[in-house]
């Protein structure tokens, strides 16, 4: 018995159970979710919800977040990468501001524009740059980012909400 | 169901899948298709008002479209036979 209560109590159940409760869950899942494509708001938004969860239940809680990322993280991460690929989509922060300076390069608020539109995710701003600055349809845009047409309408439906909250007016393409 | 027990209001991915007994590795990706199909909007806490150190976290809204198609899919429910265990908590 006092054997037992010296093993509970001992400096290696205390260590094991700091690792187990408190490190190693947040390790853990900050390493699972870079499966995801780097703009992925799947990313922050599991790491964020970690600390939401009480900390007896984050080892558990965060082997489930590996079916997650298994089941959603995997596919979204092979069509980033086919989509690079295929030289469809980029990733590029200079191709999009090019895009964007020949959008705006005679307008006089030109620099308001670049600061507004960086404020969006990255996937908002290419919706935004291809339907109204290319003026694709949904259904060209969804093609060439491997999506679908009701996304691309959502997202970009979000995009210009934010934009107008910045104060930028702009009409939804039909 | 854990949607429509608060249909204005925020709803956060821990907290939804513990109202709703839907596991983590489902709850996520149902969002997501949620959000696709317009039923959903999302956003981030305001990082002014988080207490704690801490991220800000990702909440969920209900859309007009997202309140009226489930609401519609309970009504399709409450006469199906294999939701009949189901505690129905609200009108």
């Amino acid at each position: 018995m006092s054997e037992l209560i010296s093993a509970v109590t001992g400096w290696q159940t205390l260590l094991t159970a700091i690792l187990a409760f408190g490190l190693l869950p947040g390790v853990a899942l900050r390493i699972a979710v870079t499966i995801y494509p780097r703009e992925h708001p799947r990313r922050r938004e599991l790491v964020a919800e970690l600390h939401a969860v009480p900390r007896w239940e984050r080892p558990f809680w965060v082997a489930e977040q590996l079916v997650t990322v298994a089941w959603e993280g995997i596919p979204e991460r092979v069509r980033a990468v086919r989509l690079r690929l295929r030289g469809r989509a980029t990733s590029s922060q200079e191709t999009d501001a090019d895009e964007l300076y020949l959008l705006v390069s005679n307008n006089s608020r030109r620099d308001a524009y670049i600061t507004a539109l960086n404020t969006l995710s990255l996937e908002h701003r290419r919706v935004l740059v291809m339907r109204i600055g290319q003026g694709m349809t949904a259904e060209e845009v969804a093609q060439q980012l491997g999506t679908t047409p009701g996304a691309v309408r959502v997202a970009q439906h979000r995009a210009l909400t934010c934009f107008r909250e910045l104060g930028f007016g702009e009409t939804e393409p039909q | 169901m854990a949607l429509l027990n608060n249909p204005t209001g925020q709803h956060w991915g821990y907290e939804l899948g513990k109202q709703s007994g839907v596991r983590s590795g489902v709850l996520y990706p149902l969002l997501t298709r949620m959000l696709d199909q317009g039923w959903l909007t999302d956003g981030w806490e305001d990082p002014t008002t988080i207490r704690n150190k801490r991220p800000p976290r990702r909440y969920y809204k209900l859309t007009d479209e997202g309140r009226l198609r489930l609401g519609g899919l309970l009504v399709e429910a409450r006469t199906d036979a294999r939701f009949v265990g189901l505690q129905w908590g609200f009108a």
